[in-house]
């Protein structure tokens, strides 16, 4: 169970480990009856067997105590257990559901089901087990448990009321941090940020994965600090995930500078260069104008991974946007040329052919078209491929294009600005006075600008996958 | 075409040429004055100044002019800096005349143009300002006597003036003067906001002076030449003034459709800039968008410094050399000959100066093969910047460039001497031929440094001609006359031009390498008043003057250094 939490939840750290559900003792206010001495002594005596992880000599010490006690729920949940250990789920199954079943509000066993049922995907099984057990329990530990277990099975509600009454029975900083996380995951930030706050003061503070929380809750509220608090995370455990979320919130800030020393001191700080961190330390270090240093950056992170489409896109684009066209082309033909590629490269490679020569503008053209052949809805491609026609002579044609860049994009300048060029050499002034005008007021952004946003977007969805 | 080894031969001549600084050795030491050279309040100490070649004592020589700027914070009593002009002794030194010109003006200076207002046989010397311009009459003397105020050109006080050209826009024999305007920044800046107090006063998130964006723009004026040392402010009825807020700062004049009037393109900062098609009425139409000169390729803004002009692919129209900000390219824009231009810049090879800031522009062919190269001079904004740890610094190179004759530049700085590889924050540049030798000299005003003089150290390979023209019904120093020479199978054109560069102005006389060509087979003028004059075998290698309507040209001021071949 705390292995699938993790995964989930990949931002509760060691909180999720000091989460423990009391398995094999007995939770008092789950029993309807109570159980028998001689029962007591049976699991008693299983008890070291299970610790030394004896499974067969356990189950066979429990098997022994069923013949006696053919309804022992007690013993079933651990007979449960330990088929569990031993990865026989479907053994394990039936025990709990046969333990559930002689003792339905055995809250440990309803939870044991529920965490298997939730392992193998079927939350519908999963749900009401957690909802049950939460509702007979004022253990925080199960509570804690099943309120994690409804998160991962998505019922968001349901686990942040099951866990607000974990916290009510003992507001504990692991259950604090779980129910604020979960409040965040239902979009309820203003009250996520509140119960983080309720966290005390000193060290319970500046745990990462609670400042990583913080910056996130504070982006997502749009308050200030947000980069501050990821960054403050990331230095304090150079995890991937808070770094580069770290980073991005800095890029996107204009805090370029502190992302780069952030980015340089979180890569020595892991035990293999990342790719992620690699490529956001190559488009800070761009947005910095440290073209070198960011060449080298998305260099490295090709080389640790050739298949990997951003880094080849934002070094291509680098290497583009400073002029290094014969280099740029390089990398960018490089490629994985597969019919699947991403449209990116492709229209990245008809850039690069673009400027290059007039004598490369008809495989410029094919890279087009190839890359519209996989989406036909970005608006650059139109906008690149006006430009040759125009270039060309051939002005209907390129209007055309323009006209559809525009249209699929209207808050894309550029190709307003072709258009009142192709209106005003055909006389028809209105028209090019009316399109300069909305050039003019979409606030003429250079092109670098916005194919530096289109691979800052790229490069972070890619990142974000 | 040439035969290969031919091109290979000049392709190596040209590889060897060295330039070197040699400012120091001529006696051209004026510091350069901007405001603090560690912290700057405003973006007036940061733009510098540009520089002037003239002959203002018409000795055959070009003299230096250089135009300095101020600091905010003089001390009471102490000695403002002023501009300088240094007299041309003829033997690689200058002697600083300054003084006795009377032309120790100081103030915030920026740009200068030279031009025979008064058409009396002297170049006169117009000087911009944050604040009210100068024009000097030369007197003929060797001394100047200023008469903005007389002449009705000084401006407005609080304007920030910028780039200049002297241009007979009506072509009725008297030069007009155009003045661009950067910004309008009122008196003493008092009403621009603190260093880093906003959006536009950052630099990759180091606090600088703010500006231009955010500041009121300037407008551009131009002076029509009413005669009798008097202009009238045309500014509004020539439709100059019919553009949007521009931040103006280089200034260009060409005849750019051939059309023999003569046009203006203004090189603007952070906005569009200005293609001034000359409607041959009195009136000008900024065709820059339709043109496609007002941004690069794809309708950028840019941040225009300087701008240059030349027929760089022999195609018999002139094409466009503008630079920019860092963080982008220059554009050089190729003249289409249908009244459009294509921004060629990265197709050319010259793509790759993206840590550059580019001020001066030049076009020249320094090695005399016959095709115009490109000389680009850079510097960042202030010292502050080197803060950001960026690839661009306060201090860069220069960067050369070698005409490949396919439409192509190779960059040569590297090996082309240690005065291009020197790193310097340098602003105005201009070209001249200072020993009249055909070894063209290149003159930069740096930034809080003396100028730098770049000369080059041995005679190119090529042949060449300096033409100076002198006009009769057109005016006297012949600006605006489109110039075609004919030697050894190439066919050049270019222009007598006043300005250009930034806020800068190049030697008057026109240069035109002709490679292996010994003679040049067909000198043809047009002047502005329409006469069309030939002139044919004319031997190369000197400088020659050519009077309008006169059949004869004569050889003038042949240094003793010219080294025959």
């Amino acid at each position: 169970m705390t292995r699938t939490m993790k995964k989930l939840y990949s931002m509760n750290g060691i909180f999720s480990g000091a989460l423990i559900v009391a398995s094999l003792c007995p939770v008092p206010a789950a029993w309807a009856q109570r159980p028998s001495e001689a029962e007591l002594k049976t699991l008693s005596s299983a008890l070291p067997l299970i610790q030394q992880q004896s499974w067969s000599a356990a189950e066979a010490s429990l098997q022994e105590g069923m013949a006696s006690f053919p309804h022992s729920a007690l013993l079933s949940n651990a007979l449960g257990i330990v088929y569990e250990r031993q990865h026989r789920q479907p053994d394990a199954i039936r025990a709990f559901e046969q333990a559930v079943e002689w003792l339905p509000n055995f809250t440990a066993a309803q939870i044991h089901l529920a965490s298997l049922h939730a392992e193998r995907g079927e939350c519908h099984r999963a749900n009401p087990l957690f909802l049950a057990a939460a509702a007979n329990t004022t253990d925080e530990g199960a509570l804690s448990e099943a309120g994690l277990g409804l998160a991962e099975c998505k019922n968001l509600t349901g686990a942040a009321q099951v866990l607000e009454k974990a916290r009510s029975a003992s507001p504990s900083p692991a259950i604090i941090f779980n129910l604020a996380l979960v409040l965040y995951k239902t979009s309820e930030f203003d009250a996520a940020l509140s119960m983080l706050e309720t966290l005390p003061h000193g060290p319970e503070q500046e745990r990462a994965e609670v400042l990583y929380l913080r910056g996130k809750l504070l982006k997502a509220l749009q308050k200030p600090g947000s980069a501050a608090s990821l960054a403050q995370a990331c230095r304090q455990h150079a995890q991937e995930d808070y770094c580069k979320d770290a980073a991005v919130e800095m890029i996107a800030t204009e805090q370029l500078t502190e992302a780069v020393t952030l980015l340089e001191s979180a890569n020595k700080g892991l035990s293999a260069p990342s790719v992620s961190l690699l490529c956001a330390l190559g488009l800070a270090q761009f947005r910095l104008g440290r073209y070198q240093a960011s060449i080298r950056s998305y260099s490295s992170a090709l080389n640790i991974d050739p298949q990997l489409d951003a880094a080849r896109e934002g070094l291509g684009f680098l290497l583009y946007i400073t002029g290094d066209l014969e280099q740029a082309r390089s990398i960018v033909e490089q490629g994985p040329m597969r019919p699947t590629v991403d449209f990116y490269l492709p229209y990245l490679r008809a850039l690069v052919l673009y400027r290059t020569s007039t004598a490369l503008w008809p495989e410029a053209l094919s890279a087009l078209a190839q890359s519209l052949r996989s989406n036909a809805n970005f608006a650059a491609s139109y906008f690149l491929r006006g430009k040759i026609d125009l270039e060309q002579g051939n002005e209907t044609r390129a209007l055309s294009d323009f006209q559809n860049a525009a249209k699929l994009d209207p808050t894309y300048p550029l190709p307003y600005y072709k258009m009142s060029q192709i209106y005003l050499r055909q006389g028809r002034r209105e028209e090019a006075e009316k399109a300069r005008k909305r050039f003019a007021a979409l606030g003429n952004q250079r092109e670098d600008e916005l194919l530096a946003k289109q691979a800052q977007a790229l490069l972070l969805t890619h990142a974000s996958h | 075409m040439l035969p290969t080894n031919w091109l290979t031969l000049f392709l190596l001549g040209s590889a060897a040429l060295q330039f070197t600084d040699v400012a120091k050795q001529a006696g051209l030491t004026a510091r350069n004055v901007s405001g603090g050279e560690i912290r700057k309040r405003y973006i007036v100490e940061m733009n510098g100044s540009g520089i002037a070649f003239i002959d203002y004592n018409k000795d055959g020589l070009v003299d230096l002019f250089i135009v300095n700027g101020t600091r905010f914070d003089l001390s009471p009593g102490a000695a403002p800096p002023t501009n300088h002009l240094y007299r041309n002794n003829g033997d690689g030194t200058f002697t600083d005349v300054t003084l006795e010109a009377g032309l120790a003006d100081f103030g915030w200076g920026q740009g200068a143009c030279v031009g025979d207002y008064d058409n009396d046989g002297y170049s006169d010397l117009f000087v911009t300002y944050y604040g009210r311009n100068h024009l000097y009459h030369n007197k003929g003397d060797g001394t100047f006597v200023e008469v903005s105020q007389a002449a009705g050109v000084a401006g407005e006080s609080g304007h920030w003036h910028s780039g200049c050209a002297f241009v007979d826009t009506d072509r009725d024999g008297k030069l007009d003067l155009f003045v661009a305007s950067y910004i309008d920044p009122g008196p003493a800046f008092a009403n621009v906001p603190a260093v880093g107090s906003g959006e536009f006063c950052q630099y990759k998130g180091i606090p600088i002076a703010c500006g231009p964006r955010g500041l009121k723009p300037g407008v551009n004026y131009l002076f029509h030449n009413e005669g009798g040392g008097k202009f009238k402010d045309v500014s509004d009825a020539s439709g100059i003034r019919n553009t949007d807020g521009h931040y103006s700062l280089g200034v260009l004049t060409l005849d750019f459709d051939n059309d023999g009037w003569p046009d203006i393109y203004v090189a603007c900062d952070s906005t569009a800039s200005i293609l001034y098609h000359n409607r041959r009425d009195g009136t000008f139409e900024d065709v820059g968008l339709a043109s496609g000169t007002a941004f690069n390729e794809d309708g950028e803004p840019q941040a225009g410094m300087g701008v240059a002009a030349a027929d760089y692919g022999h195609a018999g129209f002139l094409d466009i050399l503008k630079t920019n900000f860092s963080d982008d390219s220059p554009n050089l824009y190729r003249n289409k000959g249908d009244g459009t231009f294509s921004d060629k810049v990265f197709e050319a090879g010259l793509g790759r100066l993206r840590s550059y800031l580019g001020w001066g522009a030049l076009f020249l062919d320094y090695d005399n093969d016959g095709w115009s190269d490109i000389l680009i001079v850079n510097g960042h904004l202030s010292a502050e910047i080197d803060r950001a740890g960026s690839d661009s610094h306060f201090r860069q190179p220069k960067a050369l460039f070698h005409n490949l004759r396919n439409g192509k530049f190779q960059n040569v700085t590297a090996n082309s001497g240690p005065a291009l590889t020197a790193m310097h924050s340098s602003r105005g540049s201009a070209v001249a031929d200072i020993l009249n030798d055909g070894r063209l000299s290149v003159a930069v005003n740096e930034l809080h440094e003396a100028p730098s003089l770049l000369m080059l150290q041995t005679q190119p390979a090529g042949h060449w001609i300096g033409i100076r023209t002198v006009g009769v019904k057109s005016n006297r120093d012949g600006i605006g006359a489109r110039i075609e020479v004919e030697a050894g199978g190439m066919r050049q054109i270019d222009e007598v031009r006043s300005g250009g560069s930034y806020l800068s102005q190049s030697d008057l006389r026109v240069h035109f390498g002709v490679g292996n060509a010994k003679q040049i087979d067909k000198l043809t003028v047009k002047w502005p008043s329409g006469q069309v004059d030939h002139w044919t075998n004319i031997a190369a290698d000197r400088q020659i003057v050519v009077t309008e309507a006169s059949p004869v040209w004569r050889t003038v001021a042949v240094f003793q250094h010219y080294n025959s071949r």
